[in-house]
Formats: C-alpha cells, structure tokens, sequence
C-alpha cells in the first residue's frame, strides 16, 4: 500500500522529485491536455516497468539502458498510434510531446531505480502509484493556469465576464511560477508534519 | 511491411548490441567487489544528496575511505546500515573507535522553557535568536541532527536527544550539525563501562538552577573520588577518557554527583 | 564471449519483438487514421460549401484542387488547401472560395499547434468569421486596429504572429492557385 501511496504524495515524481518537468510546463496550458498527457503517461509507464520486471533477469548490465529505452519507445509509439487514431484532436493538441514520454526522466527513471531490482507486482504498483501522481499533479498545474488564464477549467467557463484574464499564465513563464509554488506548498506541507 | 519492420529494427539492434559488447570489454573498469556489492543495494538514481556526483562516485569513495559521508539519504537509514555492514563498521565490532554522546539530556519539565518561540523549527533558527529554551547551552530539541543522521541513531523523545550508542558510527554528521556543539565523542571499549556528563553549561550554581534541574552545577564532587577521570573545565565537569582506568572511579564520581547530570555510556 | 552472446541475442530479440509488435499495432488502425483524415476534409468542404452536390477532386503538380460541383455538374466553388508556417509550426487550412478567386466562401483551420488561449484563436469563429465572404481580389493584411478597409483582416489579441500568418499563408496560396487554375483552363 504504501508503496502505491508514495507517488501520489511523499515522493510525488513532479512536486518532490522534479522529474519530467518538460511535459510538465509544455502541455499544461489547459486541464484537458494535462488529463490527456497524464493517461498516456500511466500507459506507457506501467506497461513498460511491466515487462521490464519481467525481463530484469535476463538483460544484461550492458544494453540494460538500450534494453529498456526500446521497450518505453514501443509503448510510447503505440499511444501515439492509439492517439492520432481514435482521439485525433488530442493528438494534435499534444503535439510533439507524445513522443517526447520516450525521453520522460520518470519513466526511464523508475525502470531503472525500482523496476529492475523489485518482484513485478511491487513494481506494477510502483508505477500505478507514480503514474497517478503525475496525472493528479499535472491536472492540478494546468487547471490552475487555465483558470487563472483563461478564466475556465475544462472548457467551462468559472469566472465572471468581467475577468480580465492573466496572459502570462497560458505562456511558458506562467508554468515555472505556478510550479515553484505548488512546489513551495508542498515542501511547507510536509514541514508541518 | 511487418517483415520490414522486424528486419530493419532487429538489424539496428544487433549493430548496436555488436557495438556494446565490444566496448564493454574493451573499456572495461577493474573495480572493488565491495564498490559492486554497495551499488548494489544504493537506489542508483543519481540524485546527488550525498553531496556526490552519483551513486557510483558514493559508492567509490565510501569503500575507499571506509567511512559513509553523509550516508545515501532516499536510501534512509536501512541501505546505511547496510552499506556499514559491507564497510564493516558497526557499533558492535572493534573497527569502531568512537561513537557520540549528547551533552544534555534534559527532558521538557527538568529544562526551563519560559518562553513562547514561533520561528521556523529548526535548532539553527532557533539558536540563532538565542534559543526555545531558557538554558542559553542546552538541547533545543528540534532534531537537526536526526535529519543528518545516516543510521537512525539518534531519537527525538521529549525533546531530548538519545543516542542508541548500538548503531552510532561515529561518522559525526552531528558533531558538525548540532548549533551548540552539544555532541562529543567518545571512545567505544566493548569491555569497559563508560559514563558521559551529560550538560554543556559552564555557568556556576544558580545559573544552572535557574534553567534546569539536570545541569552541571559546577560542585566539583565528582572530581574528587579516588582515581577519579573527572576533571572541570571552567564550572563545567568533563570526563577524560584516556585517564578512565577502570569503571569503578567512573561510577563513584556519577553517584557523588546532585544532579544526576552524568549518565551511563555502554552497558 | 558467452557475455557478448547474450548482450547480442537479447538486444536484437528485444528489438526485433517490439518491431513486431508496432508493425502489428500500427496495420491494426492504420485504415482508421486515413479515414480521419478524409473525414476532417470533407468535413471542412462540406462547411464551407453547403451548396455544392459533389465533388471532384484535380491534381496540379503536388496539390490537390477540389472542384465543388453542383447538381448539373457545373463549378461553383474552389476548395484548396493552403499550408504556411505559424508561430510555433505549420498551419494548414482549407479554403474555398469562389470560381473566380474573386471572393472567398470561407477558411477552416485543419492544423495548428499555436498557444492554446492565444494563438489557438485562429481556430475560433470570432476570427474565421472574417473570412466568410471577403473580397480577395487584392491581397489581405493583417492589422491590430480596428478595420477601416475592405481587404483587411483584425489580429487576435496577443496573438499577432498567429494571425498574421494565416493571413500570408492565404495570400501566398491564393496567388499560386490563381496560376494553378490559368493552367487548368
């Protein structure tokens, strides 16, 4: 259990490790990407610490990064596949940063820091745990920037016409600063305890 | 279009994997088995907390000087323990020359707190501006120095510090964490019994009943036992190790003393 | 070398497996992301163009025109599309316009990856509305004021660069279409 916990909290990939910032700050101009980019990621991460568990045994220590790296590019293509199949719009949204989960230092990161030394159901949650985090924190970071940019959360509307809203929240400065808080919060948080 | 794929993919990664296996064994690094067996149990994910470049460098200088730094902090206290095992260095064997002592165990109700501090709380901050407590010498209990701890040693209990003297490896994180220099150490001898004087302020009498009811007051009693390794530093008793002959003199200068300020080590 | 064996036997199969595997995932939709394709397309034609019954499809070099037909099978329309760099990457859209060139039905955006909340307006009908009808038989300019002539187009708030570049990437599309159909007729 607690192993599923620790990476919608304490050792929460985004807000306490700081990995994956990337598609963090890119596609979080609107909650609905963010939940996007969140479901891909739970995707290709569980599958991928999945069969990397699985195989962890039989790679060798020399391709092990070569090893893993074609396996999270499989996953990686098949959502992207997936995407521009059935959620075509999304896949437009999302742009680039689909293929850019290859590179995600939380996947890569997590094959190798847990996946590949633990049993593959402590690993299975392990990612569930981590992938659910970064989809709640993700969610959190861009509907904050949505509202606050745009005055809506989802496409609905939340704010009174009369909003004027804060343009720098939809672009690349607006990310860092809300991170940094939301950062900021939860270090303070934790803190407290 | 399948066969393509496969072909083409397959291809790439027996060029590669040729590659890799080539260069594996021609840059091959002789390294230390126990370099391979601390790595093997670090988390390996190259965080850079314990003031290393990674976990292969962490584990390169641990064997290599044979003490653990600041330990491997998201590993926590069970892979630091481990990697003391590798090291050999425990409490319990003799390669441990020397472990900690806390210079005050003053409990909540033996040390005086008549004021209300609302900074950040840390012993740093707090020391800073004189203090949480009225002793101007004493534990703040805050716990800097559990946090630096890499083996758990050290417990936070009423805001008192107790060193459990079994997993101290005397790597002294907290001699240099602590902002009022409250750790010292001491010599572990697994056959003698040891004491420790258990106060830091160095005020006579009435400043230290003022502040605690556990502190050094300075009486000297304990220095004239027979034989007695007590000897006073201004008003404050210290114990001098290298002159502790036998465990004897060390116990009759702790039943001499008012206070109940100087406290068993080992047992 | 048993070690180099295995490094090799495993990195090829690990490839050689997911090759397959993507192969296999890919064949599986790929009639599915055609048809999207085609399906937006119609779409956009059939939007901009209610009055057209069928249409022909003509191939001019690399492109491809739509002649929008009506009942006797006469032209009504053009629909082409137009692609052009945006401010983050390539903006395409579909045009249609009259058979002279002379004035446009309308414009839709097929593709842009512009800022969502600024950028991405181009997409919305507060700024295609300005397309329906216009009069092209001089080039369109983009301009941040408000409009005091027939050939100009207002930019999107904050969104300049976006605007802009739907309004030259038309411009420079039209101009090409206008040689492309001399050729045609």
């Amino acid at each position: 259990m607690k192993n599923f916990l620790k990476g919608l909290w304490k050792e929460h990939p985004v807000f306490r490790q700081l990995l994956g910032l990337c598609p963090t700050l890119a596609v979080t101009t609107t909650a609905k990407n963010g939940l996007y980019m969140g479901m891909a990621v739970i995707f290709v991460l569980v599958f991928s610490c999945l069969i990397v568990s699985l195989i962890k045994k039989i790679v060798p220590n020399q391709v092990r990064i070569a090893v893993y790296t074609v396996i999270i590019a499989t996953f990686v293509t098949i959502v992207d596949i997936f995407f521009k199949a059935y959620i075509p719009e999304m896949s437009k949204e999302l742009g680039p940063y689909i293929p850019l989960i290859i590179v995600n230092c939380i996947i890569l990161g997590r094959c190798e820091a847990f996946a590949s030394k633990n049993s593959v159901g402590k690993s299975l949650i392990d990612a569930l745990g981590m992938s659910l985090g970064f989809t709640w924190g993700l969610f959190l970071l861009a509907s904050i920037r949505e509202l606050l940019g745009n005055g809506t959360i989802l496409g609905i509307t939340l704010l009174p016409s009369g909003y004027n809203p804060l343009i720098v929240m939809i672009l690349p400065a607006g990310a860092f600063l809300v991170l940094g808080f939301l950062v900021a919060l939860m270090n303070k948080i934790e803190q407290a305890k | 279009m399948i066969i393509t794929a496969v072909l083409t993919l397959g291809l790439i990664g027996f060029t590669f994997a040729v590659l890799l296996a080539f260069l594996s064994k021609k840059l091959k690094v002789e390294t230390d088995p126990k370099v391979d067996q601390v790595n093997e149990i670090l988390p390996n994910i190259n965080c850079g907390a314990c003031g290393f470049s990674g976990c292969n460098p962490f584990a390169e200088a641990v064997v290599k000087e044979g003490k653990l730094f600041n330990g491997c902090l998201p590993g926590g206290s069970q892979i630091n323990e481990e990697i003391a095992k590798i090291l050999g260095i425990t409490a319990t064997k003799s390669k441990v020359e020397k472990i900690v002592v806390c210079r005050c165990q003053a409990e909540v109700g033996e040390k005086k707190i008549s004021t209300t501090y609302k900074g950040p709380k840390t012993c740093k901050a707090s020391h800073i501006v004189g203090g949480a407590i009225d002793c101007t010498w004493g534990c703040l209990g805050f716990g800097d120095c559990v946090k630096v701890c890499p083996t758990g040693a050290l417990v936070l209990k009423n805001k008192r510090i107790e060193v459990i003297f079994d997993k101290c490896i005397g790597c002294g994180n907290c001699v240099t964490e602590c902002p009022r220099d409250l750790f010292e150490y001491a010599p572990f001898k697994e056959k003698m019994k040891l004491c420790y004087v258990a106060c830091s302020n160095n005020e006579k009498v009435l400043g230290v009943k003022a502040v605690c009811s556990r502190g050094c007051i300075g009486c000297t009693l304990c220095t004239k036992v027979e034989d007695s390794p007590y000897e006073m530093k201004g008003n404050l008793s210290y114990v001098n190790y290298p002159e502790a002959k036998n465990h004897q003199s060390l116990d009759a200068g702790k039943n001499k003393c008012p206070t109940k300020c100087i406290l068993d080590l080992n047992v | 070398m048993k070690d180099a064996v295995k490094i090799t036997v495993v990195l090829t199969f690990v490839c050689a497996f997911c090759a397959f595997l993507l192969s296999f995932v890919n064949g599986a939709v790929e009639e599915r992301v055609k048809a999207n394709q085609v399906a937006q397309l119609q779409d956009a034609l059939n939007k901009l163009s209610p009055k057209a019954q069928s249409v022909e499809e003509v191939a001019i070099g690399e492109d491809l025109i739509y002649k929008l037909l009506d009942e006797q099978k006469k032209l009504i329309a053009y629909g082409f599309v137009a692609l052009g760099q945006g401010y983050q990457d390539k903006i395409k859209m579909l045009v249609v316009s009259d058979k002279n060139l002379r004035q446009l039905e309308g414009i839709e955006v097929l593709e842009s990856q512009e800022t969502p909340g600024l950028g991405a307006k181009i997409k919305e009908a507060d700024f295609l509305n300005q397309f329906t009808k216009k009069d092209i038989s001089r080039p369109l300019e983009c301009t941040k004021l408000d409009i005091s002539k027939k050939s100009e187009i207002k930019a999107i708030t904050s969104a300049t660069i976006s605007s802009r570049a739907v309004v030259n990437t038309l411009n420079k599309r039209i101009e090409s279409m206008r040689k492309q159909v001399k050729s045609l007729n």
